[in-house]
């Protein structure tokens, strides 16, 4: 029954993060969405996949939702009126895609492609040959090498991305007017200010133990588990995205709870910035060693003598930069997004 | 069919979790305003979470998962009401007003968006 009732929950939770007209609700209907889906990829048995939805969809975009939010009109004031050709477009659209996927094959069949093709090489020497006991992880860090890279290599962009552009355009909005403001608020300045000081009064961290004392109770812990998250990556479920992700969290709860002045003297804008290449670069500096080594680009094996133990370390490695760049580049978009220009002066 | 003590013990606390768990739903759907709602979610929540997570644990014996259980049950004692708690005072700060006796059922807005004045400034104002 909850097989079907998943599917189901997560249509209308679909349905009504259109149809809702705050801004707010949307998103948390999304953060409800993307939990339905941990619960629906972890029934699949594809566990690290739950744990990337839990801490990516739930988590960590939850937050950025609503730190762009805090930037833009809250309510979608468009009007809703059908446009019949785009109407006709999609659900004809949609019906093509229904009919093909009536050709797709039975999931459960073993004599299907995507069974029969690699993975049973995989299944069957993923241990042999890579010294690494998740398979998921043996895949992606070693088989896919090259896919991850890439992957990292997106994200560690984005970053960069976000630094040039936001930063940029603040910037340079500041020496053309002065002191005003670099982006368009939606607030008029004044509203903008004393909205500002009772949110600076709310904010302190003197005014409130309890945050104080909660939040500096469990960063370590969260920490801890992000670690444990990058390392036991190739034990279990896990790996260098999602630990990257519950890392930057950590840093990011410390700035949501106190000021993002006081986050930034524990994680300096500089540090940050450093660490998204880093990441990468600790990746593809694996790659270059294996070259020196006498190995093929991203070849773990010849790392150290003896194959298993360098592979196991290889992948080890590149995890951990996979890590550090992720989880820089979510402090990253946080900042970026969340900061006021008033800060900067 | 064989049920031990054990069993019936998980069972029970299960049920019991189950039962907080609904009344936090009701109480949530039914109370008058923001924060008797979250009073609602707040107590009933914490204690039906945990009342499921003793059961479980009973239920997987002395192990490790159930050592994970019980540090999932901590932080969430840690957690749920410290969230209640920024919820609440959050609230409090933009001038939510609390419902009072014999008044109507207030449907707050906790995130007053674009309203042409602060939530809080028009509180005061009345006040």
């Amino acid at each position: 029954m909850i097989d079907i009732a998943i599917p189901l929950f997560l249509v209308a939770c679909g349905l009504g993060a259109i149809l809702v007209k705050d801004l707010m609700s949307a998103i948390m209907i999304f953060c409800v969405y993307s939990l339905a889906m941990a619960i629906e990829w972890a029934r699949l048995n594809a566990v690290d996949v739950a744990i990337t939805e839990a801490s990516v969809g739930a988590g960590i975009s939850t937050v950025l939702f609503i730190a762009v939010l805090s930037r833009v009109r809250k309510r979608d004031e468009t009007k809703r009126k059908i446009h019949l050709p785009a109407l006709v477009v999609s659900i004809g659209m949609a019906a093509i895609l229904l009919y093909g996927s009536m050709d797709l094959p039975n999931l459960r069949d073993p004599n299907i492609p995507p069974s029969a093709h690699v993975v049973p090489k995989y299944l069957a020497d993923s241990y042999e040959e890579t010294g690494v006991v998740n398979v998921v992880a043996a895949i992606l860090a070693s088989y896919r090498g090259y896919d991850t890279l890439g992957e990292t290599v997106v994200v560690a962009t984005a970053g960069l991305c976000v630094i040039l552009l936001l930063r940029q355009v603040r910037g340079a909005a500041r020496k053309r007017t002065g002191k005003k403001d670099g982006v368009a608020y939606m607030k008029k300045p004044s509203q903008f200010k004393s909205n500002q000081r009772e949110l600076e009064e709310m904010m302190h961290p003197d005014n409130d133990v309890i945050r104080r004392t909660v939040v500096k109770f469990l960063i370590p812990f969260i920490q801890l588990f992000g670690l444990y998250v990058i390392a036991h990556g190739e034990l279990g479920p896990g790996g260098g995205f999602q630990g990257g992700v519950i890392l930057g969290v950590s840093v990011i709860v410390y700035s949501l709870v106190f000021t993002l002045k006081e986050g930034e003297k524990r994680m300096s804008v500089k540090m940050s910035d450093l660490l998204v290449s880093k990441g990468a670069l600790i990746y593809g500096g694996i790659g270059v060693a294996c070259l020196f080594l006498g190995g093929n680009y991203l070849q773990y094996n010849v790392l150290f003598g003896d194959p298993k133990l360098g592979s196991h370390l290889g992948i080890l490695g590149i995890e951990i930069g996979v890590g550090i760049t992720v989880a820089a580049v979510m402090i990253t978009l946080f900042n970026e997004t969340i900061r006021r220009d008033d800060d900067n002066d | 069919m064989d049920i031990d003590i054990r069993t019936i013990i998980a069972g029970v606390f299960l049920a019991l979790g189950c039962f907080l768990m609904i009344v936090a739903s009701i109480g949530v759907i039914r109370f008058p305003d923001f924060f008797s709602r979250m009073h609602a979610a707040g107590k009933a929540d914490t204690m039906g979470q945990s009342c499921i997570l003793i059961g479980l644990i009973i239920m997987a014996g002395f192990s490790l998962v159930s050592l994970k259980l019980f540090i999932i049950m901590l932080m969430i004692y840690i957690i749920n009401p410290t969230a209640t708690h920024f919820l609440a005072r959050a609230a409090y700060m933009k001038g939510v007003k609390p419902w009072e006796r014999g008044g109507k059922a207030v449907e707050t807005d906790p995130f007053p968006g674009d309203s042409k004045e602060p939530a809080g400034v028009k509180a005061r104002a009345k006040g």
